[in-house]
């Protein structure tokens, strides 16, 4: 219900002391009525609000609150039980209790009619003063305890209000303070776990702050690392990472106290987070060992080279001498003429050819070194494969005429490629002397044929021939296929031959049963990804077999390479 | 004596130089011989008129490299073509790159040597018997 509110008249006090004054309205047509009223109830100290009708009562009644309503039932157009049927519509005024004026007994009509429109009470004209007085009085102090109670309503309801606030916000400070302890555990178990696990790394690791270049933390195995990372140079990768470049696996060398090492440095600037501003990480991974092996590969490599080198020129000088000798024997015995002599020739040929082998078997030795390593070095320029494989025929033909090979040679014509010519020789040579070495006495075939861009060379023989469980193995190196006592060899050629075929892109294979011959079959392609060297002259790459091919200047080109200061002027 | 080109060959084996030599004389050729680089470069200057110098790749006090500046360096000389030899390995790129006319690997036979000797001086080969 609404609390008498005193508004215009002044005090609008609502809290502490309860208002003394409140609005009382008189309703009354007649003036003289008012008067009375105003008269009687002067003394209490209310503000007495007058009303002539009850329009002009509702109207009031919109603008402010009353204790109480006094309302003359008697007026004219709209009477009192009308008025108080209106004010009681409204929720304002619903309750405000209404005492009639009325000059009608008890116990009579109209009376009910008052009760039934919500008075609470009925004063009885002639108005005695006393009575109205009281009864008046009855009502403000009701509305003065009204108005108390709901003060206190209010005030009680402030408190709460306030109470419940600070409860709320107690709460809220709490489960504040709880999320942050929460928070601040989860990132100190975070930096445990984090620390933990760094600890835990075999591999050094470092983490620095970029702007100071200082470290602020060593994996416990890095005591080595910072060492060098703290006593590196200013142009140093080290100091780079300290700063905050990345690098991903550079190798690093330094020295720290007089001892080398290697590393392969990894680091990175890390986004900041948290307690961490902005960190460089750094780990390393120590290839010093592997540095140390690589050198000593190295030098191992180089002295091998060296020895191989040295093994050549100590193998071959004698055997030049040899050469030259037998040469010069030769020619003196026909100077003395004992050139046809059977026996001489017959010692003297036996010397050559065994002096050739000699010669075969040192090239093979030094070669495979060399082509085991992939360093076979290829002199590639145009080619005839049918040029060479002439010129290996009849190298061998009086060889192949001595142990009773008849050889066949088909050639379509010429089989031009971008290939290695000695080391093409190496092939051919060698390929025909297994024929002549596993199949004396039998025919021998050599076959060029050019297909495309494929040119093929076929040898067959009709030999022992090779166990197909075996054609695996005879292209591996130091494998022998054939009973060694009975066949000497080292059992390089054909490996030999198989790299240098595929060295040139090509393939080689094999048809062959136990005791039906053997057919090699080479392929190459006519040209190959290889890089072609500058010909300026042809050569032999490695000594292959004695009196090989050897360079053919074209003349006056390559005397020009010979500083002719004479030629200057021109 | 024969009235052939003169022809030096530097070779620090004995027996083998001493073979080159007989080979080079049988077959009509003037022959010096010496032992390194160094007597070579004093051979050639003094000979005067050599056409032809057949040299080892690998010799004492001076290497067949140093034997070649130096005879680059003196014009009296220079003009000298070189067949080099060698009893190592990879001997075509070492050739290519001292500037040699021409190269060949020992062991050689005899014929193959004479045949290129007479590519260089423009003669056709001699046939041996």
């Amino acid at each position: 219900m609404a609390s008498p509110k005193l508004e215009a008249t002044g005090a609008d006090n609502q809290g502490d002391a309860p208002a003394e004054r409140f609005n009382i309205l008189l309703v009354d047509d007649q003036p003289d009525g008012l008067l009375a009223l105003e008269a009687i109830l002067g003394p209490l100290g209310q503000n007495l609000v007058r009303a002539s009708s009850g329009r002009e009562a509702l109207r009031l009644l919109l603008k402010y609150d009353y204790a109480l309503i006094l309302l003359d039932v008697v007026m004219p157009g709209m009477d009192g039980f009308e008025t108080a049927a209106l004010i009681r519509e409204r929720d304002r005024t619903r309750y405000t209790p209404i005492i009639f004026l009325t000059a009608a007994r008890k116990g009579e009509g109209p009376l009910n009619r008052g009760y039934e429109t919500g008075a609470v009470d009925f004063i009885f004209k002639p108005i005695d003063a006393e009575v109205l007085k009281s009864k008046v009085r009855v009502f403000v102090d009701l509305a003065k305890k009204t108005q108390l109670v709901l003060q206190q309503q209010g005030e009680l309801r402030q408190a709460q209000q306030r109470e419940h606030e600070r409860a709320l916000s107690d709460a809220l400070a709490r489960v504040e303070a709880q999320r942050l302890r929460l928070e601040m555990e989860a990132r100190e178990q975070q930096r445990l776990w984090l620390d933990a696990l760094m600890d835990q790394l075999p591999a050094p690791l470092l983490l620095a702050d970029p702007a100071t270049g200082q470290i602020t933390y060593a994996s416990p195995s890095a005591a080595h690392l910072r060492e060098a990372v703290e006593t590196a140079p200013a142009d140093s990768p080290f100091r780079a990472a300290l700063r905050g470049e990345s690098f991903q696996g550079a190798l690093v060398e330094h020295e720290v106290r007089g001892e080398s090492g290697a590393f392969l440095l990894f680091s990175r600037k890390l986004p900041a987070m948290h307690a961490r501003g902005e960190t460089v990480v750094i780990c390393t991974s120590d290839v010093t060992a592997l540095k140390q092996t690589e050198a000593q590969l190295q030098h191992a490599v180089k002295a091998r080279d060296e020895f191989m080198s040295a093994a050549s020129h100590e193998l071959n000088t004698p055997l030049t001498t040899i050469v030259l000798q037998l040469d010069s024997l030769a020619r003196h015995l026909k100077k003395v003429g004992l050139g046809e002599d059977p026996k001489a020739s017959k010692v003297i040929g036996t010397l050559s050819r065994n002096v050739d082998r000699l010669g075969r078997l040192i090239a093979e030795l030094l070669d495979v070194s060399r082509i085991a390593e992939g360093r076979l070095k290829l002199d590639l320029a145009e080619v005839d494969l049918t040029e060479i494989v002439r010129d290996v025929a009849q190298r061998f033909e009086e060889h192949l005429a001595r142990v009773g090979c008849e050889l066949t040679l088909s050639v379509d014509g010429p089989a031009i490629g971008t290939w290695d010519r000695s080391r093409l020789d190496q092939v051919v040579t060698n390929l025909l002397t297994n024929a002549m070495k596993y199949a004396p006495g039998k025919p021998v075939e050599m076959k060029v044929s050019m297909e495309g861009e494929v040119c093929r060379f076929v040898i067959k023989d009709n030999g022992i021939g090779i166990a197909k469980e075996n054609h695996g193995r005879v292209f591996e190196r130091f494998e022998r296929a054939v009973p060694t006592e009975n066949y000497a060899g080292l059992g390089l050629g054909l490996w030999i031959v198989s790299r240098i075929v595929g060295e040139m892109g090509g393939t080689i294979s094999l048809q062959s049963g136990l005791g039906e011959g053997a057919v090699f079959t080479v392929e190459l392609p006519r040209t190959s990804n290889l890089v072609r060297v500058e010909p300026t002259e042809e050569g032999q790459a490695a000594p292959p077999a004695p009196g090989g091919p050897i360079a053919s200047p074209t003349p006056l080109s390559l005397l020009a390479s010979v500083p002719k200061s004479s030629e200057v002027a021109s | 004596m024969s009235s052939g080109p003169r022809i030096l060959v530097v070779e620090d084996d004995p027996d083998v130089c001493d073979g080159m030599v007989a080979l080079l004389e049988e077959e009509g050729f003037r022959a010096a011989a010496a032992a390194d680089g160094l007597e070579g470069l004093k051979r050639l200057r003094e000979l005067g008129d050599a056409q032809l110098v057949l040299l080892d790749l690998t010799m004492p006090r001076m290497s067949a490299a140093e034997f070649r500046v130096e005879q680059a360096r003196d014009p009296s000389i220079s003009q000298v073509p070189v067949l080099l030899m060698s009893a190592g390995l990879d001997i075509g790129r070492q050739a290519q790159a001292l500037g040699a006319a021409a190269f060949i690997s020992k062991p050689f036979k005899p014929s193959a040597l004479l045949a290129a000797i007479g590519r260089i001086l423009g003669k056709p080969p001699e046939i041996l018997s």
